[in-house]
């Protein structure tokens, strides 16, 4: 195969495979908690204000001369920003969330938009952070990405247990001494940094697909937290592994051919269980 | 002969939701090992008077005492059964894994260690599911989940048990055994519950309080009358009382497998 062919020859091939490889632990480990606690419009929320922190970065870049604010260095500023917005302003029903996530939406969309049209010549690669640009991952992006993942791990190591009494019953949390306001808010850091690693991937709109879809069509076959995070991993892989050969291959546009294979493989797997799990056994 | 250290000791509470006034000074004493059930209309303030008790919510006006000490530095030794509909059933867990979040408090790293396994599974065993204890949550019964939340509540050793409806979508049959294992606990363990079907559980209970924006406790043994469902009352030695029976989604058995 072309691709295998390539992946020994050439060093970006290799970056992407371990880009990807991150970008599905992450997927697994928190799209666990957000497809549970069924906060899917909130990654739209956060993915879109990335574009704020993008456009951000490369008008600092290209007009400023600021080389260290990457646009992955921007993408987090952002999404830390927009979730700590989020958790901030519908903590105890201060505002509505569907109104506080439509704005951090759109307001995200809106900076970026502002920014590029400062930037000269920046409207060209626009695509790439929409649309995804896996294979243009470099590799100081690489370290940033294994350094967040690594965050990932160890503060789902020690706040496990309190992300799933929260997704299981807020109040029995509070009732055993926890602030539920902490622990949403650490989880909700940890959704935004997921974000900002699957945009590498698959691009600012299609991330919603990415960290929802692994873990839920696991989800469909399971009643066990441990095995949605293990096996959403492993289907994230194959989700982006499938989409990178298909893409290569036929010259197709890398994110996009990954989220069709994934939701297309959801719907085979939700079709699967109708048909062959017996309805007295059916989970849902 | 009431004791100078009532568990629960409610004094001239009034609570209201915005404008709405839900309770009206009230007064109540819960002694310990009783095994009381709180009965009224809907929004009479049954679920709302709980979450006083847990200091969730603030009283506008008097006061709350659990364990002689304000509501929130009580909370170690409540444990609080919330109304199972608020459950999604279908949540990722086994039985275990749901009671364990019970000692959620020992801040474990990943997984609990085995003494806390080992302290609910005993729970479990204790609420009639040693057979369960690997079993997810979404294949228990309406009945065996009720009783899974009851050794959640459990595992974190309190010395009071409160219940928002446990009986709500149980058959007869598993109301029964639900009571049955509440009487058994009841020998340690002090007992508040909303309920609705009184004319099921008064002969286990010990006393029954009718919440309708005011409150009146009476012992059971003094109850003149239990309402049927066709009349909805009770009638207690100083006056009569409201009760939501008869409403027609508590007598569904759809639940039960």
């Amino acid at each position: 195969m072309a691709f295998l062919y390539d992946l020994i020859e050439f060093d970006y091939l290799r970056r992407t495979l371990l880009a990807v490889l991150l970008a599905s632990l992450a997927s697994g480990l928190v799209g666990s908690y957000v497809v549970v606690r069924r906060q899917s419009y909130m990654i739209g929320a956060i993915s879109h204000s990335l574009l704020g922190g993008i456009g951000l970065a490369r008008y600092l870049q290209t007009v400023h001369g600021i080389h260290w604010f990457t646009p992955l260095v921007g993408a987090l500023a952002a999404a830390l920003l927009a979730s700590i917005a989020i958790s901030v302003l519908t903590q105890r029903n201060r505002f509505r969330q569907d109104i506080v996530l439509s704005a951090v939406w759109s307001l995200g969309v809106a900076a970026g938009l502002t920014a590029i049209a400062f930037t000269p010549g920046y409207a060209e690669d626009l695509n790439s952070y929409l649309f995804g640009s896996i294979l243009l991952v470099a590799k100081h992006d690489i370290v940033i990405m294994t350094i967040l993942v690594a965050v990932i791990v160890l503060v789902i190591l020690a706040m496990h247990n309190q992300f799933i009494a929260l997704c299981f019953n807020e109040e029995m949390l509070a009732l055993r001494g926890f602030s539920t306001a902490r622990v949403s808010f650490v989880l909700h850091l940890l959704i935004a940094i997921t974000v900002v690693i699957l945009a590498q991937v698959v691009g600012i709109v299609l991330v919603l697909v990415l960290l929802v879809i692994p873990t839920a069509t696991v989800a469909t076959f399971t009643n066990s937290f441990l095995k949605m995070m293990v096996g959403g991993t492993l289907v994230c892989m194959a989700f982006c592994i499938t989409g990178l050969l298909t893409s290569y291959q036929f010259d197709l546009p890398t994110g996009a051919t990954i989220v069709e294979i994934a939701v297309a493989t959801y719907l085979v797997a939700s079709l699967a269980k109708l048909v062959f799990v017996k309805p007295g056994q059916r989970k849902t | 002969m009431p004791s100078p250290n009532p568990i629960v000791n409610i004094e001239n509470l009034c609570f209201s939701y915005d404008s709405r006034e839900i309770l009206h000074d009230v007064n109540l004493k819960i002694e310990e090992g009783m095994f009381a059930a709180m009965v009224g209309p809907n929004g009479g303030g049954k679920t709302t008077l709980l979450k006083l008790i847990l200091g969730l919510l603030e009283p506008d006006h008097g006061s709350v005492k659990v364990f002689g000490k304000d509501p929130k530095s009580a909370r170690k030794q409540i444990g609080y059964v919330p109304q199972s509909i608020l459950f999604d059933p279908h949540f990722p867990a086994s039985a275990l894994d749901i009671v364990l979040m019970g000692r959620i408090d020992q801040k474990p790293w990943w997984r609990f260690d085995r003494n806390n396994r080992d302290v609910a599974t005993q729970k479990l065993q204790q609420v009639g599911l040693a057979d369960n204890i690997d079993t997810p949550f979404a294949q228990l019964s309406g009945g065996q989940r009720q009783r899974v939340l009851i050794a959640q509540a459990l595992a974190s050793e309190p010395k009071l048990l409160l219940l928002d409806e446990p009986d709500a979508n149980l058959d007869q049959e598993n109301t029964t055994t639900l009571f049955n294992l509440l009487r058994d606990l009841n020998k340690s363990v002090t007992i508040l519950q909303v309920s609705h079907n009184l004319s099921l559980v008064s002969q286990f209970i010990s006393h029954v309080i009718c919440v309708n924006q005011t409150v009146d406790m009476c012992p059971t043994g003094q109850m003149q009358a239990v309402g049927t469902d066709r009349q909805g009352w009770i009638h207690l030695v100083h006056n009569e009382c409201p009760v939501t029976s008869g409403k027609p989604h508590h007598h569904h058995h759809h639940n039960e497998i």
